[in-house]
């Protein structure tokens, strides 16, 4: 849970004087009382500028709870004269019971030099102490992550829920296997995959994708892949064989559903967002809850986790033949 | 009367003092030694009376002079200039032009002391800071001897002499240097100055390690993984490359700077403070690096210069470009070496040390990586190894330093995540840190060596790299290069990978 945001305070830098700039802007924060400069990773995002208000939303409710030096690069690509501009210095100040008064440090850059240039900033802007997680706010499977920002993160966090292609969003995130990646959408197949293992202690039969079904609402394609992807990686199937996949209509409550068997005998994993429940014929049916938690809570969440996920790395492996075979 | 002294704190720099600065028209004298002085004189340290004279082939007068200091003052002080502080700041200064080489060169500078000396009661003390190119070294000590204004023989009125790196181009022509200077100074009156001794956190390693118990123990072979130094510019060569062309980062950084830090960090425990103490303790350790000779040179060292490139996000052209630079320049920019220093604490354990300018940011660190813990428990997941370690000192900027451990995440589910422990100079003692230049022109007026390199020192960190410069002026092969902004060659980064590890992201 997000803390409350007591005060805001920006102020135009300039790109050489920014760790001056900061340092007075928290001395002048401390003058007003006792305040922590919480800090524990570096969290860069770049964002094309024509973007920048979408991914605006959450930085300060994800930097509540993981607290950072957030680095923003708002990249203007457009082929104007190379300038690194409008630099800001920011402190975001926050209140939570129990823990006082603490801030986090913002950075916020509008740079109009090439691709290629982008990552000095970063390296001169970051704090080298700590880890570099690289927040990828666009939908990357239509803007793919530039590879010189991305190889100074130790993570590379994402949501898989903005993809348009899920296709190109898988063969966009391979050369990124050896780093932590860190999938939001990822975080909500969670739930969802306990259930189907809970299906499968009903069925000690093997499950094979030609009689399985995976049902999603539209907007949750790239969930319903990720679980596909999963289910090919743990039960070794061949690379182009996954269950059918079936859209389902938007107005519906089911977000996705896995069916397994036929007839009397299916399977039945179906989770609503809230819960997934898990049906068969022969047992009483199983609830599991899913927590109920928003976006920045679950970006935070996905930051503090450091970990290489091999699952999901097996899942989008599993995905990544699939899609080169088809 | 001596009772009222009895029981206060000894003043600092008690002893009135004539402090003359060769070179004092120059760019060290403006940016760094008069803002020095000033901030000294700030702080009530400055002795009751004092003269500093500024010498050079300016035709400045008295009244010239302070207002170059002042520029300087208002335009590199740490702290603002203070009208009254500066109104008797700058009663005490005053300059001479004089020309060393030509005949009688220091006779209206001797002339102008004696005056000077004389109507503000001076004894005679003085300090001769050589703020001059290193060619003119020997001839300026050869004049001050010829113009007699050095006694060796007695102790009052004192007179010492500071040279500032570098000391010499190899080891032949530092041992010339110093015996030069030895011919007129006796060692103990001789202050070889690295202002990177002087910054607060170079200070404070000892401090660190000896007076606390939680780190000595652990400063070892036995818990101690490696050590990496890294010293960063994030400038180019500017308008230095007549010297730097002809010294390059191994001579101008590794040989003083990166070996100084390295003798502070590895030293054994010293049985006192003395200065002579402390620096037969660095000592021994330069004279325990194992030494990098013929084809080692080519797996433990490498060198590269930088290519044109971006800093923070703007072109900047590279080394060859550089106004001043030959364009077949082989001069290296940067330097990554690993060495060993074989003694018994730190037996097998590599030192990394990297340095080069028109790397990504200014930043000058030592970090003291801890072995990771056993695989098992909290370690035991392979595809998730913790963070081993590490005591990260912080030497510039930001000076502090940083403790690396790792912790639980709150919640149930729990998870580790390295956090740090971090201490800040500026924000716990708040003000402004003292300047290096300050503490040790303070030391020097104190006869206070301890931060100062001693001659024995500077000849074993020449004898250490004059096997690496005399490979690389064998050497044919392609120098390497990076482009500006990263943190130097793909080579560098081979050179630690291949032990496993990977240099530490400043």
């Amino acid at each position: 849970m997000a803390a409350a945001v007591i005060e805001r305070v920006w102020r135009a830098s300039s790109p050489a004087t920014i760790e001056r700039d900061l340092s007075d802007l928290w001395r002048d924060l401390a003058a007003k009382g006792p305040i922590a400069r919480a800090i524990m990773a570096n969290l860069v995002i770049v964002r094309a500028a024509r973007l920048e208000r979408r991914a605006g939303v959450a930085i300060d409710a994800v930097a509540s709870q993981h607290p950072s030096r957030v680095i923003i690069i708002d990249h203007d690509s457009s082929g104007g004269p190379c300038e690194v501009r409008n630099a800001r210095v920011g402190v975001v100040t926050f209140a939570a019971a129990g823990t006082g008064r603490y801030g986090i440090e913002q950075i916020a850059v509008r740079s109009a030099c090439a691709d290629e240039s982008i990552p000095s900033l970063i390296r001169r802007l970051a704090r080298g102490a700590l880890p570099i997680s690289v927040w990828w706010a666009e939908d990357l499977s239509q803007v793919p992550p530039r590879a010189s920002i991305v190889e100074m993160g130790r993570q590379l966090v994402y949501d898989s829920r903005q993809w348009s292609d899920v296709r190109k969003g898988v063969i966009a995130l391979e050369p990124w296997s050896h780093l932590d990646l860190a999938d939001v959408n990822w975080r909500r197949l969670a739930a969802i995959r306990r259930a189907v293992i809970l299906a499968a202690a009903v069925d000690n039969g093997e499950w094979h994708p030609a009689g399985m079904r995976i049902a999603h609402r539209p907007a949750d394609r790239a969930l319903a892949w990720l679980l596909a992807g999963w289910l090919a990686s743990r039960l070794n199937w061949s690379a182009g064989a996954l269950p059918a996949m079936e859209e389902l209509p938007p107005e519906g409550d089911t977000v996705v559903e896995l069916s397994v068997g036929r007839g009397a005998d299916t399977i039945s994993v179906r989770s609503d967002g809230r819960h997934v429940v898990v049906e068969h014929y022969s047992r009483p049916r199983s609830v599991i809850g899913i927590p109920q938690e928003g976006e920045a809570d679950a970006i935070a969440a996905e930051l503090h986790s450091l970990s290489h996920d091999a699952r999901l790395h097996d899942a989008l492996s599993a995905l990544h033949r699939h899609f080169s075979a088809a | 009367m001596e009772r009222l002294a009895a029981g206060e704190p000894a003043p600092p720099a008690s002893d009135p003092v004539t402090f003359v600065i060769f070179g004092g028209a120059g760019d060290l004298a403006h940016r760094k030694l008069l803002p020095a002085l000033y901030n000294l004189h700030l702080d009530g340290l400055l002795p009751p009376r004092v003269a500093i004279v500024g010498c050079g082939r300016s035709t400045m007068d008295d009244a010239g002079y302070r207002t170059f200091a002042k520029d300087g003052i208002e335009r590199f002080s740490r702290r603002p200039l203070d009208t009254h502080a500066w109104e008797t700041f700058e009663n005490s200064l005053f300059f001479v032009n004089s020309s060393i080489g030509e005949d009688q060169s220091l006779a209206a500078l001797g002339a102008r002391l004696d005056t000077v000396e004389h109507e503000l009661g001076l004894p005679g003390n003085r300090i001769y800071y050589l703020a001059i190119p290193p060619t003119l070294f020997v001839p300026t000590v050869k004049e001050l001897a010829r113009a007699r204004f050095v006694n060796r023989s007695v102790d009052r009125p004192f007179a010492r002499i500071i040279v500032e790196k570098p000391i010499g181009h190899d080891l032949e022509s530092a041992r010339a240097i110093n015996d030069a200077i030895a011919a007129v100074f006796k060692e103990n009156q001789i202050y070889r100055i690295d202002h990177y001794l002087g910054k607060e956190t170079v200070q404070n390693i000892l401090v660190l390690r000896f007076a606390n118990m939680i780190f000595e123990p652990l400063f070892n072979h036995r818990h101690v993984d490696s050590v990496q130094i890294t010293v960063a510019e994030e400038e180019g060569v500017g308008t230095r490359a007549g010297y730097y062309d002809h010294a390059g980062a191994l001579r101008d950084m590794v040989q003083n700077h990166l070996l100084q830090l390295v003798s502070l960090i590895a030293l054994e425990p010293p049985r006192s403070l003395d200065a002579d103490v402390i620096r037969d303790k660095k000592l021994e350790v330069l004279q325990s690096l194992r030494p990098i000779e013929g084809d080692a040179v080519a797996t433990c060292v490498v060198r590269a210069q930088y290519t044109a490139g971006f800093i923070l996000g703007e072109p900047v052209p590279g080394y060859l470009e550089e106004k001043g630079v030959p364009p077949n320049s082989r001069t290296e920019t940067f330097v990554a070496l690993k060495l060993f220093i074989d003694n018994w604490r730190w037996a097998g354990v590599p030192f990394f040390i990297r340095t080069g300018k028109r790397l990504p940011k200014r930043a000058s660190e030592i970090s003291v990586q801890l072995k990771r813990v056993p695989p098992i428990l909290f370690n035991a997941n392979p595809h998730a190894p913790l963070d081993a370690n590490v005591l990260s000192i912080r030497i510039q900027p930001d000076e502090g330093f940083a403790l690396g451990i790792c912790s639980k995440i709150p919640g149930p589910r729990g998870g580790v995540y390295p956090v740090q422990m971090d201490f800040h100079y500026g924000s716990t003692f708040g003000g402004s840190t003292p300047e290096a230049y300050e503490r040790l022109l303070l030391d020097v007026m104190e006869g206070e060596a301890t931060l100062f390199m001693r001659r024995d020192a500077v000849e074993a960190a020449w004898q250490w790299v004059m096997p690496i410069l005399d490979y690389w002026s064998k050497t044919t092969a392609p120098l390497p290069t990076y482009p500006a902004g990263e943190w130097g060659p793909p080579e560098a980064n081979r050179l630690i990978e291949s032990t496993g590890r990977e240099w530490r992201p400043l």
